[in-house]
């Protein structure tokens, strides 16, 4: 375990000594943003389109962000000494816990910013149904990122692959936030007995089936690809 | 694959085709009553195409643990086939879905899972040919056949719970229909699987050994 706090640290470390991620992804999303705001200033939405924008955008932002992760290993020539230094298991999980994170700043910060620029009423929204949901969600997305990133890393296509490799993989995780996030809007709760709550609890219960199955599955077969 | 058992294919082939045209009844609480035959083709197409995905990702796993470049070329052989049946799956059923619901597209969720199942193996292709290096290529390739393996279940599995389902579940097929899947068209699909992928097997072998040569 000491080892993934390891990795983890010297993602960051090296991230914050060029800032091109972070600097890149993030400039990505105020990009996105502007586009979605201006695009959509004047169309007439109900209360769903804001949820279902936030899940698309978070999927196209792991796309645009989260390939680095290991193509940088390969361009620099360090794979080698983090196969020498850390066990494969290490690797995958400090990766993990690095894009997670940057994922998850990403997406709790546009979130809100992507709700208000679409006029929802903010005062609506139950936070606490929408933080827990996009929390799992961007942990489902990031397992499933990190894995095709290390494959596409290994290939001649890089860029454009590492979306249509997760995008079809991750449509039972998408499928499920987007019904949580209807939950926290409170959308369809009418005529229903169980509260918010319990509605998005069963979405939870799904979206860390998911990302259980994807971690296992990730931490299972990392070493062949790692160790080749 | 011996003569005589691509004989027996064939011949077990066209008596199934036989029985969905001439034998099996028009069902009843069908749309077009007639159409409903094409459930006994479509069917067995899914049935196919999963186990394809499935032996697919089990040669791949033999190539992991092994690294003989002929369970690589039986895993991607496996891929292609999950892929073509998948296509047929989509094809067959958006026919049935155009005359029965009005729509080729309508978000069922089956349909969804199977569409989405032919993109990932699609995706398989682009992936398999952007790596220049085989032995690489076998390794990444098997591992992303067995992630997709392990995954898609949960396609099958969770999707129907948030897209609603126009497959009948509660109508009732003749008797005949089970017989018509099961033992007319099912078996003889599956051996038509087995032999394409011979066929594409011995393309693989002839490749492999050329590239022996050219190594020598």
């Amino acid at each position: 375990m000491l080892g993934v706090g390891a990795v983890f640290l010297k993602e960051v470390r090296t991230e914050w000594r060029t800032r091109v991620a972070l600097s890149g992804v993030g400039l990505f999303v105020v990009g996105a943003l502007v586009l979605l705001g201006l695009g959509l200033k004047q169309a007439k939405l109900d209360r769903l389109t804001p949820g279902a924008l936030v899940w698309v955008l978070a999927l196209f932002t792991a796309a645009t962000g989260l390939g680095r992760a290991f193509v940088q290993e390969a361009e620099r020539g360090t794979a080698l000494a983090l196969r020498l230094y850390a066990s494969p298991n290490a690797v995958w999980l400090g990766k993990f816990a690095f894009n997670a994170v940057l994922l998850l700043v990403l997406n709790l910060l546009t979130a809100p910013v992507l709700f208000s620029l679409l006029e929802l009423d903010l005062a609506s929204v139950n936070v606490g149904i929408l933080c827990c949901v996009l929390g799992m969600g961007t942990l489902a997305i990031a397992a499933v990122f990190t894995t095709m990133a290390a494959l596409v890393a290994q290939t001649t296509a890089r860029g454009g692959l590492l979306a249509a490799l997760a995008f079809p993989l991750l449509v039972p995780a998408f499928q499920a936030g987007l019904n949580g996030t209807k939950a926290a809007l409170g959308i369809g709760l009418e005529g229903v007995k169980s509260s918010a709550w319990q509605v998005a609890g069963a979405d939870l219960a799904m979206l860390s089936l998911y990302t259980a199955a994807a971690v296992l599955l990730s931490l299972w077969l990392f070493d062949f690809i790692w160790n080749d | 694959m011996r003569k005589e058992l691509k004989i027996g294919i064939g011949l077990w082939m066209v008596a199934g085709l036989a029985y969905v045209f001439l034998k099996l009844p028009a069902a009843k609480f069908f749309a077009d009553p007639e159409l409903a035959r094409i459930v006994a083709l479509h069917l067995p197409c899914a049935y196919v195409a999963v186990t394809a995905s499935w032996m697919s990702a089990w040669h791949g796993w033999k190539y992991l643990q092994k690294r003989e470049l002929i369970d690589d070329a039986r895993s991607a052989s496996g891929a292609g086939l999950a892929l073509l049946f998948c296509a047929l799956t989509t094809a067959t059923g958006s026919i049935f879905a155009y005359v029965q619901w009005g729509s080729f597209w309508n978000w069922d969720p089956r349909e969804t899972s199977v569409f989405l199942l032919m993109l990932i193996y699609c995706a398989y292709f682009v992936l398999r040919s952007s790596i220049e290096d085989i032995e690489k290529r076998g390794a990444i390739c098997a591992v992303f056949g067995l992630f997709v393996a392990v995954m898609t279940p949960l396609l099958g599995y969770v999707i129907p719970k948030y897209l609603m389902s126009l497959h009948p579940t509660n109508t009732k097929f003749d008797s005949s229909y089970r017989t018509a899947i099961y033992l007319g068209i099912l078996p003889p699909l599956l051996g038509m699987m087995f032999w394409i992928q011979n066929i594409a097997l011995r393309l693989d072998r002839a490749r492999l050994a050329l590239e022996e040569v050219d190594y020598n």
